[in-house]
């Protein structure tokens, strides 16, 4: 970190202090209220002090792109962007991309060939609810989850309204975007459906630093298309029995610019087309509840390289099913039994066969409360056709103080992965004999209210301390043939810590201020690596070891002004460490101001963001461009109304 | 006081004169440094996509710099996937596979001159690969992962003054009098063949059958062309890799330019392996891997050797020292840490290893 940067985060911290010191009265939150949390297993087990939730505030000013900028600004996650518009995969704590697991409604949708992520592909509106759930564990979330888990939700709020918004979108490089949005319902149904076209030219200068004197080149190639809608309907069959269908489709087309350094320009792209369907059903009795989830999964994507003659289309299908019965006994002791289901088929050319594969899984928990201590236990057993996966076990000790002024945790989680297809079927390399990544992490959590006896004032310090230990790390490496081929060879561990400040001030009821400031830090080795003892106790690579993300919003009856601060240390690319290859650290400024106005049920916003400020020229990942300052336009029309 | 002033002036002027003397010749050591005799230059290719290739500098006595190219331009990375680098005279060529360039460099400093970029070639011949010094102001560079061009470079102007079209995927070339040897390997395809091009004329004058993707090409004591021929591999039962044609290794008599000798390495149906070849012992010993074996060859053997030389080591590079008569056996591990040169005398014995860059896979030696 250097002094520069030291001394804004330092002056950043002294000012949140002041403002810690100063009382108000009444408090209005800047954000939403919470939606109702739903009990299903992953909420009920997955509940810590520490866990991320992304207001709608922030979706609204940081989302006209991606759920990847919300993450991004707002969360620990580390987000490694291949090329602005291009995919994103997220990582937490060190991890790697295909060891944090991502839930939309409950159905994993990490990619089955690589296991991580593509968040580009995730609409914004997908979810109304973005939780990190740092102490992820694998007996009730199955296989991944070394990092964390980030649960995607749609909580319903069954209330008789209609609520319509159009949104249009500009942004630089004539990256245009159309959402239209629609709620309606009333205290038995609720129905909401939400689209949006994006078309994006993408094609940024950047300086080219690895041409000689950095000339300013045009990101060419680089052209996005996409079109996505979300469906959602919800009926309260009688006062204890609930029905949710859900689905979004997502059609992107996206072509890849060439890297960095590159004198040629690039013919490559990429279509992507996903569609996700769940259906939920839950039934409450007098002392037990019911729950049960089918959700399909599809996702089809063609990378198109023509200058090397590459065409490879895959098709994924997914059949993700889950049941649960939860039973409340008496002196609060809550037990829980469940089971899972996946099919899973794949059609991908290299695997030069159709692949199949069944899965199954057992779940057990039981929660117990005594006056304001918490603890939970789960145990998970995988069955898988010729693999053995020991049994998983989670447990979780929370205590909370009666004013809740003081909230602490410490908790133990197994964590497993499955390799991916593409570990176990790509043809040439592909090994069917690797074994799962193995491991496990232990978290102590505390979190401090000191100021409760008014609501003008609210003040969270929070702090996680983590540690986890990752075994079977599956690595691609050159075996006798002089081909690659993935083989368990790594063991790595990952520690740090997680600090959250955050403050909300309220003047009036119309006026309000949040701050916050998150600190993290992670320590992330290899300990042992098979092929090379020499990379013994060297950093993982593209793994920052100090990040801060910091926003700033003040909210008015007629504007809101916002201000955005993150820092990234220095990463290795490589994992020998080599200084001459690290890419160094940044931070990146946006700001924003909106003006709002009202005229009967109508909302009207105009909201004008500037990103990257002080016009920082950075590195995600190695080689790959990405913008200078650029700005953002909305316009938004909000109707709302009651409905008789 | 006038005096002493002037007394004062000189001894400025002297001291002044002192130190950039002093500089100087500190300058002109580092200069001579990259290409003095014994030394040798290892290429690094760096991990695809990554800009992360490099070249290190081994001197005399085996002391390695690393990141050369780096250090002497103000930390410019040189680019994506070093394939090869070659002296011509005070400059070198560095082939950046996919950076799609060939970067020119003062062969004694590394200090950057020139980027030479095909501008006219088609997507399918933007891909250069190995540069020959046809002259001190002319070279070749192959080109192409398909269609294959031979690039002439006026190392004056570093232009590109034509492109000479040979078979596909050319890789490898070599000289013998005013007649250059192209291996075509089939780049991502499949092709067999060696043209051979004209140096006065630039034109290809003859294309010679040698056995599928040759790669790597030498030039013995005789004046003869050794070509190794890779073979194509199977990978349809993988995880069993099978050779579909031969592995070979031939020889190409220049007088006549037909093949005169022919020895198989791999076999047809049989496991499938990377081979290397590098000649040494002043064109005298052809040395050749195949898996994790080692060979030697003596250029006038009627059979190959069934002992090998060296073993228990997968290399992915190989090069034999015109100075020491060692063999350089170049490793990498991965592409995301370092690799290694393991030296060894050549009867075969190890003698140190060296830590270089990523992924290297070749050394060449200033004369």
């Amino acid at each position: 970190m250097n002094s520069k940067s030291f001394s804004l985060i330092t002056l950043f911290v002294l000012f949140q202090i002041e403002f810690a010191n100063t009382t108000f009265a009444d408090s209005i939150p800047v954000s939403i209220p919470e939606v109702m949390i739903q009990s299903s297993r992953e909420n009920f087990y997955s509940t810590s002090n520490f866990n991320y939730k992304i207001d709608s505030f922030q979706t609204h000013y940081y989302g006209q792109n991606s759920i990847a900028d919300i993450l991004q600004n707002f969360t620990p996650t580390q987000i490694n962007s291949y090329g602005f518009g291009g995919a994103s995969t997220l990582r937490l704590r060190g991890t790697a991309d295909d060891q944090t697991s991502v839930f939309w409604n409950g159905l994993k949708i990490n990619s089955l060939t690589l296991g991580s992520t593509d968040i580009s592909l995730i609409p914004i509106n997908a979810a109304n609810s973005i939780q990190i759930v740092t102490n992820a564990s694998s007996a009730v979330l199955g296989s991944g989850n070394f990092g964390g888990a980030i649960l995607l939700n749609n909580n319903p709020i069954f209330q008789k309204a209609i609520d319509v918004s159009i949104r249009q979108d500009f942004s630089s490089f004539k990256n245009f975007r159309t959402n239209f949005s629609l709620k309606v319902g009333n205290e038995k149904v609720q129905f909401s459906t939400s689209s949006f076209y994006q078309t994006a030219k993408n094609n940024f200068p950047f300086f080219d630093k690895y041409k000689f004197n950095s000339p300013t080149v045009l990101n060419e190639n680089n052209e996005t298309n996409q079109w996505a809608t979300i469906n959602e309907l919800n009926l309260k069959l009688n006062k204890n029995q609930q029905l949710d269908f859900g689905n979004y489709t997502l059609q992107k087309q996206h072509n890849i610019p060439a890297n960095m350094g590159s004198y040629q320009v690039s013919k490559k792209f990429q279509n992507d087309f996903t569609t996700k369907v769940f259906i939920k059903y839950q039934k409450i009795l007098k002392h037990s509840q019911f729950y049960f989830r089918s959700g399909y999964v599809y996702d089809y994507m063609l990378y198109n390289d023509s200058v090397n003659k590459i065409n490879a289309p895959y098709f994924i299908h997914q059949s993700q099913n889950s049941a649960n019965y939860r039973h409340f006994f008496k002196y609060q002791i809550v037990l829980d039994v469940g089971i899972d289901y996946n099919a899973e088929i794949a059609k991908v050319e290299e695997y030069k066969s159709n692949i199949l594969r069944h899965r199954a899984a057992a779940f057990f928990g039981v929660k117990y409360s005594i006056k304001n201590i918490v603890l939970n236990a789960t145990m998970r057993q995988e069955i898988l056709k010729a693999k053995y996966i020991r049994p998983q076990f989670g447990i979780n000790i929370s205590y909370t103080d009666r004013k809740d002024i003081f909230s602490t945790s410490i908790s133990y989680a197994d964590k497993f992965r499955l390799p991916d297809f593409n570990d176990l079927y790509w043809q040439p390399g592909g090994n069917k004999n690797l074994k799962p990544e193995s491991g496990l992490t232990v978290e102590y959590n505390f979190a401090v209210k000191p100021i409760k006896k008014t609501a003008k004032y609210q003040f969270t310090f929070s702090n996680s301390i983590y540690f986890s230990i990752i075994k079977n790390n599956i690595v691609w490496t050159p075996i006798v043939s002089g081909l690659y081929s993935p083989q368990n060879i790594k063991k790595t561990r990952h520690y740090g810590i997680e600090s959250k400040l955050e403050n909300i001030i309220s003047f009036n009821k119309t006026n309000a201020l949040k701050i916050s400031v998150n600190y993290n830090y992670n320590n992330s080795t290899i300990i042992n690596d098979e092929s090379n003892i020499e990379l013994n106790g060297n950093f993982i690579r593209y793994k920052p070891q100090h990040t801060i993300k910091s926003y700033l919003i003040f909210e008015d009856k007629y504007f809101n002004l916002g201000f955005n601060y993150l820092f990234v240390g220095q990463r290795f690319t490589d994992d020998e460490n080599i200084k001459v290859f690290q890419l160094k650290p940044y931070s990146l400024v946006d700001l924003f101001i909106a003006y709002k106005g009202n005229f009967k049920n109508i909302h009207a916003e105009f909201a004008f963001k500037l990103n990257n400020l002080f016009n920082t020229q950075y590195e995600s990942l190695r080689s790959y461009a990405q913008p200078l300052r650029n700005y953002n336009l909305s316009l938004i029309l909000n109707y709302k109304s009651k409905l008789k | 006081m006038k005096n002493t002033f002037k007394k004062i002036m000189f001894l400025l002027f002297v001291c002044a004169s002192i130190i950039s003397c002093k500089k100087e010749d500190n300058q002109n050591n580092t200069i001579g440094t990259y290409a003095e005799s014994g030394s040798a230059i290892v290429v690094n290719e760096g991990n695809y996509g990554s800009n992360n290739g490099s070249v290190s500098f081994v001197d005399r006595n085996g002391l390695v710099t690393n990141y050369i190219y780096e250090n002497a331009n103000s930390g410019i990375n040189l680019g994506d996937v070093i394939q090869s680098y070659t002296r011509v005279g005070n400059k070198g060529i560095i082939c950046v596979n996919n950076s799609f360039k060939i970067e020119i460099v003062d062969a004694r400093t590394f200090k950057h001159l020139a980027t030479i970029v095909d501008t006219t070639a088609t997507q399918n011949t933007s891909y250069v690969r190995y540069a020959l010094g046809i002259d001190d102001n002319k070279a070749y560079v192959t080109n192409g992962n398909f269609a294959g061009e031979v690039e002439v470079i006026n190392l004056s102007t570093n232009t590109i003054t034509k492109s000479i079209n040979v078979g596909k995927g050319p890789e490898q070339l070599v000289m013998v009098d005013n007649n250059v040897y192209v291996c075509n390997s089939g780049g991502f395809d499949v092709d067999s063949t060696v043209s051979i091009i004209n140096t006065t004329t630039d034109v290809v004058t003859s294309t010679i059958n040698v056995g599928d993707i040759p790669q790597k090409i030498v030039r013995d004591a005789q004046n003869n062309v050794w070509v190794l021929c890779a073979g194509q591999s199977d990978y349809s039962n993988y995880p069993i890799i099978n050779k579909l044609s031969p592995s070979k290794l031939v020889r190409i008599n220049t007088t006549t330019n037909t093949v005169d000798r022919s020895f198989t390495l791999i076999n047809a149906g049989a496991p499938s392996y990377v081979v290397q070849l590098a000649i040494g012992n002043n064109g005298r010993t052809l040395y050749y891997s195949v898996s994790d074996r080692i060979y030697a060859l003596d250029i006038t053997s009627g059979s190959l050797p069934i002992t090998a030389l060296i073993s228990g080591r997968n290399f992915y590079g190989l090069a034999a020292s015109p100075f020491s008569n060692q063999i350089w056996a170049l490793q990498a591990p991965n592409f995301t840490s370092s690799g290694y040169v393991f030296r060894y005398a050549s009867s075969g014995s190890l003698i140190d290893s060296l830590k270089v860059g990523i992924g290297p896979n070749g050394a060449v030696f200033n004369q």
